[in-house]
């Protein structure tokens, strides 16, 4: 099976602070990720780096068949895409402009998300709520046809309403053979939706274990990541 | 992958958009100057010195605007994750920059041209002959002044940068404004020895240093004598952007990181 990200002895440093250490991990294709760690442990680092946000790093990173920068862009699609854009912009220039620059960027898909969601296309960015910017997120995420998804906190500050729409549109809208990796800190969001738990701990992977395992155990996944940190979830 | 061509056009589209919200201010106070001399408010000379002012500015402000829209690229996911090579993505910048702002000029000339015109400080003969002779290589080095500011505010930018990237994350906002002074006060001496340098070549090579000016090249160009400098001027001050671009390409590839900014929710 090919691999749908490989990452080889990542080590990251910014602000003299170490902040990924010998990180090594592969993810299989067609599986939802939950990468599952405290505040400040990494999740969001890592992601940039996979995403190609941040570029100073040591190590290796892969996505399918693109190793270098440029490629793996194209087979990534990551919700902080959207940072950047005027925010007196409308909902529907925004995917107006990705589909002008990315090839693989569906309006059709958007616009259905879109619907799915009950996002206004014609709101400006500034105007809409928490919510309603968490959805447009995950829309500009999932309407891209990449390899891998990364999705940083989407249900963040989200009501429960929201949440199992967004979670509705996950399941609809990841292409089968795509992996996904969705990071967390509040686990029971997103507990029922993965197949691998990936836990960060102090700058490194702690642990990766497939989520029907720890089932298996009599354990819930919530069970599992907790007993990492014994209560305390700020790293 | 993204092209390059689709790259700049949505640059270009937009750098436009804003370029056009200028031009619309600097129209809607040229109708109003022209409504005032209509009825008899404003003499021709004011009517003409006050449009004149009003294009400067207008200039001035696009090319602040153009800069500012240049600097938001290198740090920002919107534009960093399209999977295009760096330079690719520094040159559609710098390209969709100059067209918009060149098309101001062109739009802002017309427009002052025009009123000048109207006025009876018409267009003559020597006009058309100074455009062959001395202004157009007048506007190429203007132009390409214009691309070495821009390099140089992008080389500042992503210097401070990366430079705060390497201190200590606990340091406030004063010390990270104390390094944009002090990278501002090393590009300007960068600067500096750029022109020295310039100079230095401008003696060896025999060049008048009066190419480099307006007023020096349209009086000299009268004489047919110092185009050519002036074309060789614009090529050493397009040279300093050059070299200055590359530099910001290596630090855009390999050191400069997007703005990791609050989640907008």
């Amino acid at each position: 099976m090919t691999e749908a990200l490989m990452i080889k002895q990542l080590n990251y440093r910014r602000n003299q602070k170490q902040l990924l250490t010998d990180v090594n991990l592969t993810l299989p294709q067609g599986q939802i990720v939950g990468l599952l760690g405290a505040n400040g442990a990494g999740k969001t680092t890592l992601m940039r780096l996979i995403a190609g946000s941040a570029v100073n790093f040591r190590g290796s990173i892969q996505v399918g068949d693109a190793g270098d920068a440029v490629a793996r862009k194209a087979q990534v699609s990551f919700s902080g895409m959207i940072d950047g854009f005027n925010p007196n912009w409308r909902v529907g220039q925004v995917a107006e402009t990705l589909a002008e620059l990315l090839a693989d960027f569906r309006g059709e898909d958007f616009y259905q998300l879109c619907d799915l969601l009950g996002l206004d296309q014609k709101q400006r960015i500034k105007r809409l709520s928490k919510g309603n910017q968490r959805k447009l997120r995950l829309a500009v995420t999932l309407s891209r046809r990449a390899q891998l998804y990364l999705l940083d906190e989407p249900f963040d500050g989200i009501d429960v309403m929201t949440r199992k729409a967004m979670l509705n549109s996950i399941l609809k809208w990841a292409p089968e053979l795509a992996t996904l990796v969705i990071s967390d800190h509040h686990v029971t969001d997103i507990e029922q939706l993965l197949d691998q738990v990936v836990v960060i701990k102090a700058r490194t992977i702690a642990a990766q274990a497939q989520a029907d395992d720890i089932r298996a155990q009599g354990q819930s996944v919530e069970q599992y990541f907790e007993s990492f940190f014994g209560g305390d979830l700020d790293d | 992958m993204t092209s390059f061509k689709q790259v700049w056009w949505v640059m270009a589209k937009e750098r436009g958009r804003q370029l056009t919200q200028l031009l619309g201010i600097d129209l809607a106070v040229v109708v109003v100057l022209i409504v005032m001399r209509l009825i008899g408010r404003l003499s021709a000379i004011d009517l003409v010195g006050f449009t004149t002012l009003m294009a400067l500015i207008t200039a001035v402000a696009g090319f602040v605007a153009m800069a500012q829209s240049q600097e938001q690229v290198w740090v920002t996911n919107r534009w960093r994750l399209i999977p295009v090579a760096n330079w690719r993505l520094y040159l559609a910048s710098t390209l969709a920059n100059t067209l918009a702002i060149v098309l101001l000029w062109v739009v802002l000339g017309v427009l002052e041209i025009g009123i000048a015109t109207l006025e009876g400080f018409g267009v003559d003969g020597s006009v058309w002959r100074d455009l062959a002779n001395g202004t157009l290589p007048f506007l190429a080095i203007v132009l390409a002044f214009t691309l070495l500011l821009w390099s140089l505010i992008s080389l500042a930018h992503m210097l401070s940068l990366v430079i705060t990237d390497f201190l200590p994350g606990t340091q406030g906002k004063w010390l990270r404004r104390g390094l944009t002074f002090i990278i501002v006060l090393v590009a300007l001496k960068l600067v500096d020895w750029l022109f020295t340098g310039m100079a230095w070549l401008i003696e060896k090579l025999g060049i008048s240093p009066a190419a480099f000016t307006y007023f020096g090249g349209s009086v000299m160009a009268f004489q047919g004598s110092v185009v050519a400098d002036m074309w060789l001027a614009v090529g050493m001050v397009s040279l300093g952007a050059v070299v200055l671009s590359v530099i910001n390409c290596y630090l855009l590839a390999h050191w400069v990181e997007t703005k990791q900014l609050q989640q907008m929710a």
